[in-house]
């Protein structure tokens, strides 16, 4: 029987495929944007075409993580990818959940310009249910927000100065009690517990790839590729696989 | 036409609220019609209080001129562009000169415009130094 590509944590998932992208599906994620476009402004979800994303800004066709595809490249300045859809809000569980995105800065620089830069948000609204992966305003540190129900769970990792690329993730299960971060497939800080309960729906301005709201105020200075969502929260040893190629 | 990807910023200073969005307005339809790049397309951000914008575009280089943006303020004052005012300076943010070009009518300035590198930059010099500027500026464009 062959692998049933796409369907919520195939059956025989976890099997490493000769392409990233077809590991990455064979996962079951409820959305998957490559962001390999080479031209125009959609960005493609492999796991619906209603959930495709708009690039606003983004320079296309940049060197990416090694598989073979490209990448955009945000410039720091006015470029996000949005991946809001009604489709995709409906499919996202604020209880239960993974995300994944690949993520390098554009220079070494960017760790040190006291700038506060959104790698992803998914986000109710600002402050009381929302997931945010991003570089801290304070220099070299790097962020996983876990918020539900005005309940924040914050893990923070510093001395960073990473110029290559990084496998970044967080993980959330009101099941297990528990919030975890991911960098280079490797769980980093300690695991959050005491979650709240997620309330309301993703917000059409706050889901993003590259920024956190739709008016521009944390962008991105670097390249991202490969952002993927889940309904459930993977286990540490199918983040390591994700992790690498 | 020779065309220019750069980084250019307004700040109203004087206008009122049907003048600033006829001027965004009209900058926001500058760059081309279409571009398989989307960082060619025209694209902005605002600062914090509304005043300041940012745009980015492959524009026509005769969109970038004191005598363009004379014309565009003459037309939302519906006045001869001739009896508006400039002054030039420069200011360097990272490593090139940025020109900035304030612009008025009788006593009172109206519009502050600045090409990040100049002109002549490549995009990513021009964006080198808006990034230059907005780390400068973080209190009126990052959001807590």
């Amino acid at each position: 029987m062959g692998m049933l590509i796409g369907t919520k944590r195939a059956l025989l998932g976890g099997r490493r495929a000769a392409i990233y992208s077809d590991k990455v599906m064979s996962y079951g994620p409820i959305a998957y944007w490559m962001l390999a476009e080479a031209s125009g402004t959609d960005a493609f979800c492999q796991v619906d075409t209603n959930q495709n994303g708009l690039h606003s800004g983004v320079t296309l066709g940049q060197p990416g993580i090694g598989d073979g595809k490209t990448c955009p490249l945000y410039d720091g300045v006015n470029d996000r990818t949005n991946i809001y859809t009604a489709t995709f809000a409906s499919a996202f569980d604020g209880a239960e959940g993974t995300v994944l995105i690949w993520g390098k800065v554009s220079g070494v620089g960017v760790w040190t310009d006291s700038t506060d830069r959104t790698l992803i948000s998914l986000a109710y609204d600002d402050s009381t249910n929302r997931v945010r992966l991003y570089r801290h305003p304070t220099n070299n540190i790097l962020a996983w927000v876990y918020e539900a129900g005005d309940v924040s769970k914050v893990i923070t990792i510093g001395a960073l100065s990473d110029i290559d690329w990084m496998p970044l993730v967080i993980t959330w299960s009101k099941i297990a009690d528990q919030m975890k971060a991911f960098k280079d497939g490797a769980q980093v800080g300690a695991t959050q517990t005491s979650l709240g309960t997620w309330a309301g729906a993703l917000s059409s301005i706050r889901c993003y790839a590259g920024e956190r709201v739709s008016t521009i105020v944390t962008p991105w200075d670097g390249y991202l590729a490969h952002c993927a969502v889940w309904d459930t929260a993977l286990s540490p040893a199918e983040i390591l696989d994700l992790s690498v190629l | 036409m020779a065309r220019k990807h750069l980084y250019l910023a307004i700040e109203d200073l004087a206008l009122n609220a049907t003048q600033r969005g006829a001027l965004v307005a009209k900058m926001r339809a500058l760059g081309p019609a279409s571009d398989p790049q989307p960082a060619r397309l025209c694209h902005w951000r605002t600062s914090l209080n509304g005043k300041k914008v940012i745009f980015e575009a492959n524009f026509n280089e005769a969109v970038l001129t004191i005598d363009a943006m004379k014309v565009r303020l003459g037309n939302i004052f519906s006045v001869d562009p001739a009896m508006i005012t400039h002054s030039s300076m420069t200011v360097q943010f990272v490593m090139r000169n940025t020109p900035v070009v304030t612009l008025g009518r009788g006593s009172t300035d109206y519009l502050r415009m600045a090409v990040f590198g100049g002109v002549s930059a490549t995009w990513a010099q021009s964006r080198i130094e808006t990034l230059g500027y907005l780390v400068a500026n973080l209190a009126e464009w990052e959001g807590a």
